[in-house]
């Protein structure tokens, strides 16, 4: 069996004297869509952004593809990589973001072709065919010239899909996409992710929309206190959860 | 009032006030232009993690903010020369206009990028790119565009700083104002059209940048 797409172990983060995940492990094979649920302040977030490295870590291993991320070990010591090293391997995931995070100044092109021309180093005309290819996949080929302003947050996060997803990337990682909406723009943009989980696409997702998280994942990960409190396939975690406090979660979070 | 105005020795000499006119807008162009690139590097020192760059950004703009800007261009032309730097007067008063207009600009684009969301970078990073390219495609682009309203300000107060070159001699339209008052002693008149020049001048200006501005704003943003 090929080495799985992501592998965590033993992860460890602190923001000075609180450790707000305290010995994550997580393997994911091609294909996988687990979702991290969880109260605010549980890690989820944190989890995710420490696997492109948008947070550094102090103890624990991230593998992607059986590459060790971010770090090195030199002399017996954990040593951070060269920021040229860590570029390339950000580009590895793909990220989208709670607030969309487009460049302003770009159109809804252009902001998909940048990667593809500065990271990819694709030819103008090459990005602008692969860009367009994924703009119409995500819907918004009519308004591939507009500006960011010009466009509702649904559409936003749609063409960050795109711009994040035209990279061809490993595993595509979800921070909350759809809290920043507004109720009624929340399905186009959960039905595009939906269809990307169809392709086979493997993905992390930190979400608070329960019956979307049922619908796509094969895996259910309730964070708590920094920790797995709890995990598995989304119809026995959510209809039997084990323990009290998913059980409490799940009902505050209206979940059926 | 029983002046009698008299402008014909004004019009006389007016090809030599609108030469002064043109160098000081040169002037204003070369400087603002160096005052960005200085300011700039100076913005992003004083948002380092390296304390001693923070220190001497911090330093640089403090120094010169508080230091009549009149003193740093007898100070550049006269006292840098006895300890072995010299220049012309143009490119002394450049250099001047420069490192003073870059310790303003430096303020202007400090605030610029504090203001970005910090999304913007991590947007950056997260499609690979490094943080050198992150600065160079999004961050310096959209703080910019931001600050460009400050930017034309300055400009414009910079154009009018120009007048005080006359003090080494530069001869831009004041230096050739008081040379046309001193031959002429058509005092009321000679001041009146300098005066009249300087505010159309920054009103074109003004006018010039807003359509500029209007030009780099970016679509849907307020």
């Amino acid at each position: 069996m090929s080495a799985p797409v992501l592998e965590i172990t033993n992860l460890h983060k602190r923001f000075g004297d609180l450790e707000v995940l305290k010995g994550i492990d997580l393997t994911m094979h091609k294909g996988d869509v687990v979702s991290l649920i969880g109260s605010s302040g549980s890690g989820k977030t944190t989890l995710l952004r420490c696997v492109n490295l948008l947070e550094q870590y102090e103890e624990g291993v991230v593998s992607i593809d059986g590459e060790q991320i971010g770090y090195a070990t030199k002399n017996g010591k954990r040593v951070l990589l060269p920021e040229k090293q860590i570029a390339r391997q950000r580009a590895m995931t793909g990220m989208v973001f709670q607030h969309f995070n487009l460049f302003p100044h770009m159109t809804a092109i252009r902001n998909v072709m940048l990667g593809l021309v500065k990271t990819r180093g694709m030819k103008p005309d090459e990005a602008y065919s692969t860009a367009e290819k994924w703009i119409q996949r995500v819907g918004m080929y009519d308004r591939r010239d507009h500006f960011p302003g010009q466009l509702s947050g649904g559409q936003q996060q749609r063409v960050a899909i795109a711009r994040a997803i035209a990279m061809n990337p490993k595993l595509m990682l979800f921070d909350e996409v759809t809290s920043a909406l507004d109720p009624e723009l929340v399905n186009e943009v959960l039905s595009v992710v939906r269809d990307l989980a169809h392709d086979g696409m493997t993905m992390l997702l930190v979400t608070h929309e329960m019956q979307f998280a049922h619908d796509v994942s094969n895996k259910i990960i309730f964070m708590q206190d920094g920790t797995i409190g709890e995990e598995g396939p989304p119809e026995q975690l959510f209809k039997h959860p084990k323990s009290e406090r998913l059980a409490a979660f799940l009902k505050s979070s209206k979940f059926n | 009032m029983d002046y009698d105005f008299n402008f014909a020795a004004v019009w006389r000499d007016f090809d030599l006030l609108m030469a002064g006119l043109g160098l000081g807008l040169i002037l204003a162009v070369i400087s603002i232009a160096i005052g960005c690139l200085i300011g700039l590097l100076a913005a992003f020192g004083m948002l380092s993690k390296n304390r001693l760059i923070r220190y001497a950004s911090t330093a640089y703009v403090s120094a010169i903010r508080n230091t009549p800007i009149l003193v740093l261009i007898l100070f550049t032309f006269f006292a840098l020369p006895q300890l072995g730097i010299r220049f012309g007067k143009i490119e002394s008063f450049i250099v001047t206009l420069s490192i003073y207009s870059g310790a303003y600009l430096t303020e202007v684009f400090r605030a610029g990028l504090v203001s970005l969301p910090t999304g913007l970078r991590e947007a950056g990073l997260s499609i690979g790119l490094t943080e050198f390219r992150t600065k160079l495609y999004l961050i310096i682009p959209v703080m910019f565009r931001n600050v460009l309203p400050s930017l034309s300000n300055n400009f414009i107060s910079l154009f009018k700083d120009t007048s005080l070159a006359a003090a080494i001699a530069v001869p831009e339209l004041t230096f050739y104002a008081r040379k046309i008052n001193v031959e002429t002693f058509r005092v009321v008149e000679t001041w009146l059209i300098a005066s009249l020049l300087y505010v159309v001048t920054c009103y074109i200006i003004a006018a010039v940048l807003r359509r500029v501005e209007m030009r780099l704003a970016v679509p849907g943003q307020s």
